[in-house]
């Protein structure tokens, strides 16, 4: 777990990142029509989406842990139970976004093929 | 158990809360849903890595009306976040303090939020 002042500048850092990714996400998410396989299979092949995709997965990931910390710190006040709750919590999101990672590259390199 | 020194944030039942407050209490919700939308997008992307057929279960999913609610509310609360967000940043670097600013910074925020909403739903639904 990151603390204190660290902790302060990655969640401030990774919120100036997702603020121009995640307009861009969803701008080029809402133009393709989501209900087609084709379509967003064609969309993660290409290498900008893909690596772009790639960046935000990993920084919202990121980001989540340190909010969901921040809040977990202000209202859970037995810090044994607190640090459980945290650390169950960063595990879950580590494994979304290892999930998350590995279905765009499957994705983007069974389009390459 | 040990118990943290800290103090523990007020119980939101308790009061009437002002705008200000909706607001501020607003973007930990929505940091919180935003999570959530997170691990669902995560899912989604699991299914089209498993091909065609498992996509076909959440092709259904996807369009029904229950689902496209939750897309809008989602994208609703995303932009809250992210509005509210560039707020608490400009509070960082010390802006934004004085008299009726935190009030004004709020409306602000709200009316960034439907707008970009609105916005994304049409480009979306309209296209």
């Amino acid at each position: 777990m990151i603390h204190g002042k660290k902790h302060w500048l990655y969640h401030r850092f990774s919120a100036i990142f997702l603020v121009p990714l995640m307009l861009w996400l969803i701008y080029s998410l809402s133009l393709i029509n989501l209900l087609s396989y084709e379509n967003i299979v064609l969309w993660i092949g290409n290498t900008t989406n893909f690596i772009l995709l790639f960046i935000i997965i990993i920084i919202s990931a990121i980001h989540f842990q340190l909010g969901i910390q921040v809040i977990l710190e202000d209202y859970i006040s037995q810090v044994e139970k607190r640090n459980f709750y945290i650390k169950f919590l960063h595990f879950i999101y580590l494994i979304f976004c290892l999930l998350g990672l590995s279905s765009i590259s499957i994705i983007y390199f069974g389009a390459q093929i | 158990m040990p118990e943290s020194k800290s103090p523990l944030s007020p119980h939101l039942q308790v009061y009437r809360l002002p705008l200000v407050a909706i607001v501020s209490i607003s973007h930990r919700m929505c940091g919180v849903i935003n999570g959530l939308g997170y691990a669902i997008f995560v899912i989604f992307l699991l299914s089209i890595a498993s091909g065609p057929e498992f996509y076909n279960i959440i092709q259904i999913i996807l369009s029904s009306i229950y689902a496209k609610i939750l897309m809008i509310l989602w994208v609703f609360s995303f932009y809250l976040h992210l509005s509210n967000g560039i707020r608490h940043l400009a509070w960082d670097v010390g802006y934004g303090f004085g008299g009726k600013s935190p009030l004004i910074s709020s409306i602000l925020v709200m009316i960034s939020t439907v707008l970009l909403t609105l916005f994304t739903v049409l480009l979306y639904f309209g296209t």
